[in-house]
């Protein structure tokens, strides 16, 4: 007889890091909509706003792929504190893309909430 | 006792290090992540004034060491790359770069030669028939055995058993070979991303 062995569930922490890696693009473009900002001040926006903490090691080499890939510009600027800074910001292009990513961002949790109702109407 | 000097030269060090592995990128591109990676190590370490040994060991611990940085920036812009351009050199260039700098990457790299290198096998195939068309080809040697052969020189003896595709390897050898390129650039730019995927930490 065959035996079906059947997986352990995901941890619930393993799960919300996947959750967060899947979040961190729009995030980071999210962050960039008002003004532009430099690599630590993006990552303290996003640490502030919503809790995602992300390491340098990530976020550096992630926003020059989204310069390579034409969503983001920069621009050395010279600061109080000494030494120049390098700010970036949204293209054109990049502002389509958040447009585009927070209407599927707003439509997909938008049904998942009604997905959710019951659970939460039994858990509370 | 460490000087403020020192700290300068453990950051420059570190630079240092970061430029080395990262110069397989266009050199303007590569000087502007150091300047950056610098402009962060002075605003993290020195946020309080001045730069001490403590400070700056944990700014350099929260980027990692160099090459696993220059590894995460290689990747990120070799898929942006790659996929932009799907140029099968590019992807190969770049992923004997980061094979350097990783045990992910050696696999990724060792299957990207396998792949261009069966697909060249197959069009030096198809390009050669015309040119020796008794010696270039498929020869079915007994019922469960096939024999590619690629015979360049006319003086070669001809492989022994029937030959199975005649003409047609030419066209069917450069499908063939543009679909391993197609497959070999496509399964490895979905490896690595998986890998990067694997590689970023988030705290909680």
């Amino acid at each position: 007889m065959a035996v079906r062995v059947i997986p352990a569930p995901e941890p619930i922490d393993k799960w919300e890091v996947q959750l967060r890696k899947g979040c961190l693009e729009l995030a980071i473009l999210a962050a960039l909509w008002s003004e532009r900002l430099y690599g630590l001040e993006i990552m303290r926006r996003l640490a502030d706003g919503s809790n995602l903490i992300v390491p340098e090691g990530t976020v550096y080499p992630l926003l020059s792929r989204l310069k390579a890939e034409g969503l983001l510009s920069s621009e050395w600027v010279e600061a109080d504190a000494g030494h120049p800074r390098k700010y970036y910001r949204l293209t054109a292009v990049g502002r389509r893309r958040v447009v585009e990513m927070a209407r599927f961002w707003e439509n997909f949790s938008a049904s998942l909430d009604d997905l959710l109702a019951p659970v939460r109407k039994d858990a509370r | 006792m460490p000087t403020i000097t020192s700290q300068q030269t453990r950051m420059d060090a570190y630079l240092a290090e970061l430029r080395t592995h990262l110069r397989s990128l266009p050199h303007e591109q590569m000087l502007d992540i150091v300047e950056e990676i610098r402009s962060h190590i002075r605003d993290t370490a020195a946020a309080d004034g001045a730069m001490t040994e403590a400070s700056l060991n944990a700014a350099l611990h929260r980027l990692g060491p160099a090459s696993a940085l220059a590894a995460t920036y290689l990747t990120e812009n070799l898929l942006a790359r790659a996929e932009r351009t799907r140029s099968p050199w590019l992807f190969l260039k770049s992923s004997l770069h980061w094979a350097s700098l990783s045990v992910q990457g050696f696999f990724v790299f060792l299957g990207a030669l396998i792949g261009y290198s069966l697909a060249t096998a197959f069009s030096f195939c198809a390009l050669a028939k015309p040119l020796n068309p008794h010696r270039v080809g498929l020869w079915r040697i007994d019922a469960d055995s096939f024999s590619l052969h690629l015979g360049l020189s006319r003086s070669l003896p001809t492989p022994p058993g029937h030959e199975v595709l005649g003409w047609w390897i030419t066209p069917l050898g450069l499908v063939v070979a543009m679909i391993l390129v197609l497959l070999t650039t496509e399964i490895g730019l979905r490896t690595i991303r998986r890998f990067q995927r694997a590689r970023m930490h988030f705290a909680h």
